[in-house]
């Protein structure tokens, strides 16, 4: 046996007791390696003080308990399940009513854009009317004409001494 | 399929299905081990049974998560590693509350019972728990990880692989985790190992 084989013997009685045929061939190992027997001893005390622990006392009941944990664990999360839809659809109505909060802001906004729109094509047509007013000539005798328009009456017997 | 399945395995594959039988009888096999290795990390004896509930509550909730393709020990194993060190992690941070937040939880769990113990004459029986603390301390004094790679090497059915997965670590890692621990051991229990206490008392 070479000292891979014995370190794997090692191992394994880390975990488990050794067979008779492993511990065999430990011995033999030993025999020509003298200078690995305090090692090997310290070992197997060591397995064997590990081997001393007890098993811990477990209640009789442990198995009854997880099954009670189980159900009180079921009945919390139904508990649980049964407030949060209780609760749903209370969350639901303000979350609507913000919605239509939101939805009658934004109209709103909206509707004022739209009259401002409106309000500045208004502006625009009445720019271009302006744009379509007679030429400059023509107004040279705009006072004039802007009197006549003030007459109120118009002289018969006079235009007709005019006339004659 | 079925047919190549360990037991436990088929058993948790039950499990899954909502078989209750089948929790019952993987728990009733499991609670020493789980419960052995809780208390050996923890050192205390209610809370470790307290834990050990709560990995198997988690065992049973995390069902529908299971794969055959795992080891069901290896899987109940990381569960109870993973519990412990939040314990442990708990503990630092408010070392005098118990796992027990809930007063409520505990009046609806029945009393616990324990069954009688083991027959030994008292003065053999004190030698015996005197070494078993010994033993309980010098493993405490353990770092976490190489106290638990300890503890599961003790357990027949995990094989090295098992406990790296337990672990998280690869298996050298975890051999290496496993030499280290059982130093640090061999030099606490020197004197014991040396006068050859557990050779005596063994008979």
């Amino acid at each position: 046996m070479n000292d891979q084989a014995y370190q794997k013997l090692i191992e394994k009685s880390w975990r488990r007791r050794l067979t008779p045929e492993e511990e065999a061939a430990a011995r033999s190992y030993l025999q020509a390696h003298p200078q690995a027997e305090t090692h090997w001893r310290s070992e197997q005390a060591l397995n064997r003080a590990l081997d001393r622990l007890a098993d811990v006392p477990v209640s009789s009941n442990f198995t009854q308990r997880v099954l009670q944990a189980l159900e009180a664990d079921e009945r919390r999360a139904r508990a649980y399940e049964r407030a949060h839809s209780r609760w749903r659809p209370r969350w639901f109505t303000k979350a609507a009513l913000a919605g239509l909060v939101v939805s009658a802001t934004l109209l709103f906004f909206q509707q004022q854009k739209m009259a401002e729109r409106a309000e500045m094509a208004r502006s625009v047509a009445a720019v271009s009317n302006v744009a379509q007013l007679p030429p400059l000539e023509w107004l040279e005798d705009f006072e004039a004409i802007h009197r006549l328009s003030q007459v109120q009456w118009v002289d018969e017997e006079l235009v007709a001494l005019l006339v004659e | 399929m079925g047919a190549n399945l360990d037991p436990d395995t088929a058993l948790m594959l039950r499990v899954k299905e909502g078989d209750m039988r089948a929790f019952e009888e993987l728990v009733d096999k499991f609670k020493q081990p789980v419960v052995n290795l809780i208390h050996r990390t923890l050192r205390d004896l209610d809370e470790a049974e307290d834990l050990a509930q709560n990995v198997f509550v988690q065992v049973f909730k995390s069902a529908h998560r299971y794969q055959a393709t795992a080891k069901f020990s290896t899987w109940l194993f990381t569960i109870a590693r993973n519990l412990c060190l939040n314990e442990i992690r708990r503990r630092s941070r408010h070392p005098t509350d118990s796992i027990e937040s809930d007063p409520c939880d505990a009046e609806d769990q029945p009393i616990r019972q324990y069954a009688d113990g083991k027959n030994v004459s008292p003065p053999d029986r004190l030698l015996e728990e005197e070494l078993e603390e010994k033993i309980q301390q010098a493993l405490s004094d353990l770092p976490d990880n190489q106290r638990i790679a300890i503890l599961l090497c003790r357990q027949e059915e995990l094989s090295y692989d098992d406990i790296a997965k337990v672990l998280g670590c690869s298996l050298s890692a975890t051999k290496s985790l496993i030499h280290r621990g059982r130093e640090a051991l061999k030099s606490r229990l020197k004197p014991y190992i040396e006068a050859g206490t557990w050779k005596q008392t063994e008979s």
